[in-house]
């Protein structure tokens, strides 16, 4: 192996959005099991923010933690990368949305956001550590192109190339 | 592999519908009996705003470790057949809310008495010999009376979070005949 390729810049570079991709997957995983195993408590926190009617909080109740999970999953494999970096930063941006505006209505109470993740209190704290990970899901979308080290988009890539390099 | 933008957004919403699919697929049936009758209370959840919600935990349980939970807020209110379910399989201890001469008249076999007076006032030491996981079923007179309910939450708030409310109470145990005890049985 090359050491100067190891200590190549841009190889490093590929390695911390692996440590970062790796977090955030891990992160929603939980995020979404924690949700899944009590979605009574889910439901609650999403009801406190007033925003939403009965319906859709039933829908939102059932789909969101799986949508957090599979992403989640995704975002580590490295399937379908930017698409799943996209939908994670989607959703932070609605809690985010939501926190803001439960903020400026004065309501105060339990974020169900990341379960258990923090003290989840409604309010500035939580509210900046969700532009944080909105901020590092950007970063993974927009550079998901080129940097991908272990995932299954540059395997697919790798199969796709030498397929076309035997034509 | 690169994707071009449309192909990341079909990519997002095939993400967002298995999503949905998996999580709603399994709840179909139990939405729907809600949607036909909401005053079935199986397997249903009150929330704050006193609405209730077709909620079910998932069919498969995830042994989540305690310190990846919060504490729950949910309530699961149950049915007089849930209930005997739950004293025919002793799987859970039950809990009389009502004052204590009630519950001298009579209760369920083997139910606790546990008024909210006592609970407040720490005198009763029932709950120290359980686990904060100890599953609870807590009952009062009827459907309509609260008190079932708050035990309910006063127990959440110290930590215990395996609690049912049998919302039909003393009332529909007795009707149905159900295992009883106490000085008025006769």
């Amino acid at each position: 192996m090359n050491l100067n390729k190891v200590f190549d810049r841009t190889f490093l570079l590929s390695y911390v959005f692996l440590l970062v991709r790796l977090f955030i997957g891990v992160l929603f995983i939980i995020a979404g099991l924690a949700k899944l195993d009590q979605p009574a408590f889910f439901a609650h926190s999403i009801e406190q923010f007033d925003i939403v009617s009965r319906p859709v909080l039933i829908v939102m109740t059932y789909t969101l933690p799986w949508l957090e999970l599979i992403c989640g999953v995704l975002l580590i494999l490295g399937l379908f990368l930017r698409a799943s970096a996209m939908l994670i930063g989607l959703m932070l941006l609605t809690f985010i949305i939501a926190l803001l505006s439960a903020m400026a209505r004065g309501i105060a109470g339990e974020c169900g956001c990341l379960g258990f993740f923090g003290s989840g209190r409604i309010g500035w704290p939580l509210t900046l550590q969700d532009t944080a990970l909105l901020i590092t899901c950007a970063v993974i979308y927009i550079f998901g192109d080129r940097h991908k080290l272990i995932s299954i988009d540059s395997l697919i890539a790798a199969i796709k190339g030498k397929i076309q390099s035997h034509r | 592999m690169h994707y071009s933008f449309k192909s990341i957004i079909l990519q997002a919403i095939l993400i967002v519908l298995v999503a949905a699919a998996v999580g709603l697929a399994p709840q179909v049936e139990l939405i729907i009996r809600f949607q036909e009758n909401p005053l079935d209370l199986r397997s249903t959840y009150k929330l704050q705003s006193e609405t209730f919600v077709p909620l079910r935990a998932p069919e498969f349980t995830i042994a989540l470790p305690q310190w990846m939970r919060k504490n729950p807020a949910e309530l699961k209110f149950i049915d007089l057949n849930e209930a005997k379910e739950y004293f025919d399989k002793k799987r859970g201890v039950f809990l009389d809310a009502r004052p204590s001469d009630d519950y001298a008249k009579g209760h369920i076999r083997g139910a606790f008495n546990l008024s909210l007076r006592d609970f407040a006032l720490g005198h009763s030491q029932i709950l120290s010999s359980y686990s904060k996981k100890q599953l609870f079923v807590t009952y009062c007179e009827s459907p309509s009376c609260g008190l079932s309910e708050k035990l309910a939450r006063s127990l959440q708030e110290k930590g215990y979070f395996n609690l049912r409310v049998f919302s039909g109470g003393w009332v529909h145990w007795q009707e149905a005949g159900y295992p009883m005890e106490g000085s008025d049985e006769s």
